[in-house]
């Protein structure tokens, strides 16, 4: 977080007359305040990412009706869960039925704070990060056990005995293979982590050596077994238990389980990126040694990174541009009135590329000091955004597995689950640890 | 042992997703384990045998769709032929050809059903989307056959009650064409999928000798290895000129007689009804679909009883009649009512998952147990 105040602090200067303390106050609070909303944003986008990913897989088409694409079915789904009654079994034990919700939604919360969002950008970056992780990861299967026994009924039960036994036995696999990460870092800390994969693509983790490549899926199958996804689902298996622990749960508090549950898929895949896929670290590029060449704007044009990427980004705006005319011809050809059209309704993001000209116009026109805005764009897009939508991509990737697996697979039984914990994740857990230790000690 | 546990009365059903309809089973576990699975049945009674001994003849025939609502032609057809072979009707070839048409064609479908909830059950939801898009199709054939696309209603005591209309028999090749293929995507989809088959095989063995003793009929007879089926041994219908192969449960994929070789057992019926359909369709004569002959319908005083291979396995109807036009008492004997019997032996020593994935495998549909 000191990172973050200092930048902004030195890239501002406003801030500067603020002064430190006020400064290191608002923007921690407002970073806070970015990043829990994201968790909610985030859990109610992957509902409807895992709805249109199941209406692919499904031969359907998924939610498509409130909003663009259906994007905000997630609000309306909200909105109908928070009016809907909320009901408690009279034979439930009315505390602890209320309270494990939270529960599990402070783990899911807590984990986002050593989740990084650029390479200044991060809640706090605990030098125990990793640890910190594998901590709250553990409140998840109290809340469980909690629901499934205040609710006073036999599934729920049946729910949260096997979340137990399954999120205890998948924490040692998962550590594991964090640890081979750890190993090769020589750090706990998140960023540290990423940071020790800068270089390329072959510095990271996963490529480099054949014990954390190993590491990495192991890593990655376990955790999805302790966010209890398919093919792992089996606490909440729908076929046998119904629902499992969330049985008797209605109206928002079966809301909360489920942004906890998606809140987990991000967290999960946000560890992989950053233990494995080098996080934020942006492939061809080092976003790292961008810092001190913030303001020297030509010279880093000039380089063929950028140069590409350029191309890249009008590769795209062409793209886009012949897509809008398409659909602006169909428009005119049928007729059709501004707002029904197909222009804006499939189009919107051009509006968007629109006001970003019109800004642009708007500088040049007022004659407004050109070069200290292109300077304060280039940092941000450098050192904040670029970054960020790095990791995003990485970990969405990652998600779209996860997704695409619930709805491929069928589920394991309990007996084969604890089977692939115990006699093959583990010891190959083992096994990586120990021959990653003579990698090193061997390449080193 | 010094650690005792109690065991605990867990209530599965009548409203559980993977009951088939409405069955309640009541299992004594030991954690996950059961210990005793004893099935309750009779929430979807409906009095099927007494309605027909209140209701003429050919008044029955829309309830007999409601006796096994996934094979509503099947029962149509058993249905028809034990009170033609009482009243010695005749019925023409080419409605003949129709029957065993629209028969195998439900039989596709009800097994596409079972092979889908079948993998919904072990976990897998997509499969079950697919296999209901091909249902979907079949639906809209039988919706143009005779307007209904559940309880068809459509075979009549001398024939059946539409002819085909325009061009079915083209609509019908082209989706065999669609639907052959579909079948080997399937198999590469679940039913080669490795946990699909940690899950199953193995699961729930039923031997030779205990498919006798429960008198299980059907794909869970053939899939225990006993070589049975009523449409060649005992060809009804026209099935005596049409050429096809019986699935036989092997010991191929471990265990002979387990949860997935039923499956299987389904997945290859299918391609066998892919063949009669076929079959059916190159030989269709022409010439009238209904013997219209006795409109007023009378039976002599008499038994009989007669059994047809229903996508469920055998589907028997004995029907006694004191003359008159209703039947004085009509037995309906159905392969699910046998199969749920064995689940009380078969389910104790599994676990609650293993138990969902035998009553998939053995395709029990509640209205059918119940009747």
């Amino acid at each position: 977080m000191e990172n973050l105040v200092n930048d902004l602090f030195g890239q501002f200067a406003f801030l500067q007359k603020l002064g430190y303390v006020p400064t290191a106050a608002v923007v921690m609070l407002t970073c806070g305040l970015i990043v829990l909303n994201f968790f909610g944003v985030m859990s109610g986008l992957y509902t409807f990412f895992e709805r249109k990913v199941a209406g692919w897989t499904n031969a359907r088409r998924g939610p498509n009706r409130v909003g663009p694409y259906g994007l905000v079915q997630f609000m309306a789904d909200g909105v109908k869960l928070i009016l809907k009654e909320d009901i408690i079994p009279a034979a439930a034990d009315r505390s602890i039925f209320k309270f494990a919700p939270y529960l599990l939604l402070l783990g899911t919360t807590l984990s986002f704070v050593v989740i990084p969002f650029g390479p200044k950008w991060i809640i706090g970056d605990l030098n125990v990060g990793v640890l910190y992780l594998l901590a709250t990861g553990s409140f998840t299967v109290i809340g469980l056990i909690m629901a499934g026994w205040a609710s006073n009924n036999k599934f729920a039960l049946l729910g949260g005995m096997r979340s137990a036994a399954q999120i205890v036995s998948y924490e040692i696999p998962n550590a594991l293979a964090i640890l081979v990460v750890v190993l090769m870092a020589g750090t706990m800390s998140m960023q540290g982590i990423i940071r020790a994969q800068a270089g390329g693509i072959h510095h990271w983790f996963i490529f480099s050596s054949p014990f954390s490549f190993l590491a990495f899926f192991i890593y990655f199958i376990s955790a999805i077994a302790e966010i209890n996804r398919v093919p792992f689902d089996i606490p909440e298996a729908e076929s046998e238990l119904v629902a499992g622990y969330n049985i008797e749960y209605s109206a928002m508090r079966f809301g909360v389980f489920f942004a906890a549950e998606f809140g987990n898929i991000y967290v999960i895949t946000a560890v992989a990126v950053t233990c494995f896929l080098g996080g934020w670290q942006v492939p061809f590029l080092d976003v790292g040694e961008l810092g001190p060449v913030g303001r020297s704007f030509g010279s880093f044009m000039a380089r063929p990174q950028v140069l590409m990427l350029l191309l890249l980004v009008a590769l795209a705006a062409t793209f886009l541009a012949w897509k809008a005319l398409r659909a602006f011809v169909w428009d005119v050809r049928r007729k059709r009135a501004f707002f029904g059209s197909r222009f804006v309704r499939f189009h919107s993001e051009l509006l968007v590329l629109g006001l970003v000209f019109a800004g642009g116009a708007l500088v040049l026109a007022l004659h407004l000091p050109l070069r200290a805005y292109l300077s304060t764009i280039y940092w941000a897009f450098f050192q904040y955004l670029l970054p960020f939508l790095v990791f995003f991509g990485k970990a969405m990737l990652l998600s779209f597995v996860v997704l695409w697996w619930r709805w491929t697979l069928p589920r394991l039984r309990v007996d084969q689950l604890m089977g692939v914990c115990w006699k093959y994740l583990t010891p190959m857990g083992f096994v990586c640890l120990v021959g990653q230790g003579f990698w090193m000690w061997l390449f080193s | 042992m010094l650690l005792t546990t109690e065991t605990m009365v867990l209530n599965m059903g009548p409203h559980h997703p993977s009951t088939h309809g409405v069955l309640r089973f009541i299992l004594r576990t030991d954690g996950e384990v059961i210990h005793l699975c004893r099935p309750d049945i009779g929430y979807l009674h409906r009095g099927l045998e007494k309605i027909a001994e209140q209701l003429p003849y050919a008044h029955f025939m829309p309830y007999t769709d409601r006796l096994d609502y996934l094979a509503a032609m099947n029962c149509n057809l058993g249905y028809a032929i034990t009170v033609e072979q009482a009243a010695d009707i005749e019925v023409p070839p080419r409605a003949e050809y129709i029957r065993v048409l629209v028969a195998e064609l439900n039989r596709i479908i009800s097994h596409l059903i079972s092979v889908g909830t079948f993998a919904m059950d072990i976990g897998a939801v997509t499969p079950f989307t697919h296999t209901i898009r091909e249902r979907e199709w079949v639906n809209d054939l039988f919706e143009e056959l005779c307007g209904a696309r559940l309880t068809y209603n459509y075979i009549r005591f001398g024939g059946v009650v539409f002819d085909l209309p325009e061009g079915f028999l083209d609509r019908l090749s082209h989706f065999l064409d669609y639907f052959e293929p579909r079948l080997e995507q399937y198999n590469r989809f679940i039913s080669k999928n490795k946990i699909f088959k940690e899950r199953l095989v193995g699961v729930a063995v039923i031997s030779r000798q205990q498919a006798l003793d429960y008198a299980l009929v059907g794909p869970n007879l053939r899939a225990s290895g006993i070589d049975w089926d009523l449409r060649r041994d005992e060809p009804y219908s026209v099935y005596g000129d049409l050429e096809f192969d019986v699935p036989i449960g092997t010991s191929e994929f471990g265990v002979m007689g387990d949860c997935y070789t039923r499956y299987w057992i389904r997945i290859w019926e299918m391609e066998q009804s892919v063949r009669i359909l076929r079959q059916c369709i190159a030989k269709m004569p022409e010439g009238p679909y209904l013997n219209k002959s006795k409109r007023k319908l009378k039976v002599e005083p008499g038994e009989i009883y007669v059994r047809t291979e229903a996508p469920r396995g055998e589907l028997g109807f004995y029907l006694i009649s004191q003359g008159g036009i209703r039947p004085h008492r009509l037995k309906i004997r159905t392969g699910s009512f046998s199969a749920m019997s064995i689940v009380e032996e078969l389910g104790s020593g599994l676990m609650v998952a293993d138990l969902v994935a035998l009553i998939a495998s053995l395709d029990v549909v509640a209205p059918e147990v119940d009747r």
